[in-house]
């Protein structure tokens, strides 16, 4: 009986495995280059893949993306939006792409090994969004020994990479500049309305992420630029991206400064937990009512979207997700064809304020619309 | 000579059984998965089975004398970090960083046998709040920008090779001693009863407490060859969820949670087919949403048929 039982269960397993793979399975140089507005339609570009008539036999080719996790909708996005813009460049240069993607789950040990299951399975093209920009280099240089060619994915490596450890292609946010475009336009709407900003809170998303970092020295940037360096900053710390953290540190940060009439946030991945705070401490006002807090925040999540568009949030800059893919997507396909490519390529999304927001919405497919349940 | 093989099948049942499983499930997936069957994939499987099994092994001397702890991924994250720090904020040797790695987690699990031991905690409170204090130490120490990374010799002296030596020299050193040697039989014989075991004379107290200090070792190796695959060590190397796999792959290799009967041998086999699925998911390109769903369903049913085969033993009075 005991036996009959593990032998039934092994091969339920290797016949669950077998199909859900079936299923799975038919379905240099530090120069920089920003980009506005959104480069594509992900629509758009799976009808055209769909339509594009094979010229003659196509070249199957296996990419793999190693995802850190897929906690957060941006995250979801850089893998569906990868795999769209792939079929499509594949669609436009005779290839037919696999891709592989696996989920690290925030384990920076699993992750080393999810790339090195990518290695194994063939994959010639490794996408990497990495958990920890020291720790992934032991995995870059595998991918190079290897002969493979290694795309970091909306993340950067450490500047630290010397030799095999520098990636063939880098493709991230140009996150200071977010940061620093959404304060501008913040901004010049105070200065319109006459207002000046009287405390400026940051909600400082996470003290070990180098887009956190960049997006304070954009919002520095902003700060010196229009000649507010005098007036205080008080920071509310938001653990690891974390809304709640956020929300429990910038409670006691506006009970303290309830004069506090400008504030910006790393993340509008955060808002859920600044709206409940804001709410609590009686500052949650739309654009135009008295008490407002003008409020700019980076990204553009299906939250903060819905936000600019209610008027509690007045600037925002997308984080481009889309046109990570047509970036890193183009660029592997070049770089498999052994053409030259630009190495680090840094992509800004589409800037946004309260007043506009319907118009880009209309005009700008925005990621954080298409993973937005409203 | 027969009745010496029948002698042998009755007693290392559940290794047959364990092998059996294994020996089937890799022949089929030899051939109907494209490279599963390569040097690269399976010395890629083993070397992240590695880190899991070598816990598995310090897990089921604690499940063995009817304990629990709970604290392994957060101590090895934690000693790994420790060592790290030691070989490069502090500048120290790599030889002793790794046996700093090594002795900072055998001190914690020695903090987790002593309060189980001799203030008579509860085992899962006190694992619990070490995972809290060890993911807290190691984030403490791994400061805002992490720490850095170690020369590439530490990485190519703890290759592959080496990683699987050490796992095959931890899982005999501590089958033997766990099956052959007096300590090993006492701690089946605490799991059994506790009670009759101090009355016996034995001292349960220490020997409860040591049994937690090498739960910790286990864990300190298992950070070392952490640190060796990914060349520094972070906060996140043992996430909370790690747990399970270690706890079932003792449990699927026949170790009870109720204490008293289990083999190390049969939990490294145990560790091999709840690590491997995540290797064959992977390269059968399943869904990271079914992933999941499906390695719990799995886990789940060997359970149950561990549990079952547990229960249908005490019946029979084995």
């Amino acid at each position: 009986m005991k036996k009959v039982l593990a032998i039934i269960l092994a091969l339920v397993m290797v016949f669950a495995l077998a199909a859900c793979g079936q299923q799975a399975a038919s379905g240099g140089s530090n120069q920089s280059v920003s980009q506005q507005g959104s480069a594509g339609s992900p629509k758009q570009d799976i009808a055209d893949a769909t339509a594009a008539e094979p010229a003659g036999e196509l070249k199957h080719v296996k990419m793999g993306l190693s995802m850190q996790s897929l906690q957060a909708a941006a995250f979801h996005a850089w893998a569906d939006y990868l795999q769209y813009r792939l079929d499509y460049e594949a669609s436009q240069r005779g290839y037919e792409v696999e891709l592989v993607t696996l989920n690290a789950d925030n384990d920076v040990t699993k992750q080393a090994t999810d790339i090195r299951d990518l290695i194994a399975q063939g994959c010639e093209v490794i996408f990497c969004p990495c958990l920890d920009s020291q720790a992934i280099l032991s995995s870059v240089k595998e991918v190079h020994d290897a002969g493979l060619i290694y795309v970091s994915y909306c993340r950067e490596v450490s500047h630290d990479a010397v030799g095999d450890e520098i990636p063939d292609l880098t493709v991230n946010f140009a996150s200071e500049d977010q940061a620093y475009y959404g304060m501008v336009d913040l901004f010049e709407i105070m200065k319109a309305d006459g207002v000046e900003p009287v405390k400026i809170i940051d909600c400082y998303g996470d003290k070990t992420d180098e887009n956190a970092h960049n997006r304070e020295r954009g919002l520095q940037k902003a700060i010196k630029e229009y000649g507010f360096e005098n007036v205080p900053i008080v920071e509310a710390e938001c653990g690891h991206w974390e809304p709640d953290v956020c929300g429990q540190n910038l409670a006691p940060v506006l009970a303290a400064n309830p004069d506090a009439n400008c504030m910006y946030s790393s993340s509008d991945f955060l808002s859920s937990g600044i709206q409940k705070a804001m709410e609590d401490a009686g500052m949650w006002h739309k654009h135009g009512e008295e008490g407002h807090v003008y409020f700019s925040a980076s990204d553009l999540y299906p939250l903060g979207i819905q936000h600019l568009r209610e008027g509690y949030m007045d600037t925002g800059v997308d984080q481009g997700c889309y046109n990570f893919a047509v970036a890193a997507a183009a660029g592997a396909f070049d770089l498999l064809e052994g053409k030259e490519v630009e190495p680090v390529q840094l992509v800004l999304g589409t800037r946004a304020t309260y007043a506009d927001i319907e118009e880009i919405l209309a005009t700008i497919p925005l990621w954080g619309n298409d993973y937005a349940d409203y | 000579m027969s009745e010496k093989l029948k002698r042998f099948g009755s007693n290392n049942k559940t290794l047959l059984i364990m092998l059996g499983v294994i020996a089937v499930v890799f022949i089929i997936l030899s051939l109907a998965v494209p490279n599963f069957a390569t040097v690269r994939n399976l010395t890629n499987l083993l070397q992240m089975i590695a880190p899991i099994a070598v816990m598995a092994c310090g897990a089921t001397y604690v499940l063995v004398i009817g304990g629990m702890d709970i604290s392994n991924p957060a101590v090895m994250a934690a000693s790994a970090v420790v060592g790290v720090y030691y070989m490069t904020t502090m500048g120290g040797n790599l030889v002793v960083g790794t046996f700093v790695i090594i002795l900072s987690a055998a001190f914690l699990g020695l903090i987790n046998g002593f309060a189980i031991a001799k203030l008579k905690m509860v085992p899962m409170v006190v694992t619990l709040s070490m995972m809290t204090i060890g993911t807290g130490l190691a984030t403490f120490l791994s400061g805002v920008r992490g720490l850095p990374r170690l020369p590439d010799s530490f990485s190519i002296f703890f290759n592959k090779t080496a990683v699987i030596i050490i796992l095959l020299l931890v899982m005999l050193v501590m089958d033997f001693i766990l099956t052959r040697t007096k300590f090993g039989r006492k701690l089946y014989y605490i799991g059994n009863n506790a009670r009759t075991t101090k009355v016996s004379g034995i001292d349960s107290e220490n020997i409860i407490m040591l049994t937690y200090v090498i739960s910790g070792i286990c864990a300190g190796i298992a950070g070392v060859i952490n640190t060796a695959s990914i060349g520094t060590a972070r906060a996140n190397m043992g996430p909370q969820s790690q747990i399970l796999d270690i706890i079932s792959a003792a449990v699927i290799g026949g170790v009870s949670t109720s204490g008293g009967s289990g083999r190390v041998r049969d939990a490294v086999l145990g560790a091999f087919l709840v690590c491997g699925l995540t290797n064959v998911m992977n390269l059968l390109n399943v869904s990271d949403y079914y992933t999941t769903l499906i390695k719990g369903a799995i886990i789940i049913g060997a359970m149950g048929i561990a549990s079952f085969r547990q229960q249908q033993a005490a019946k029979k009075g084995v």
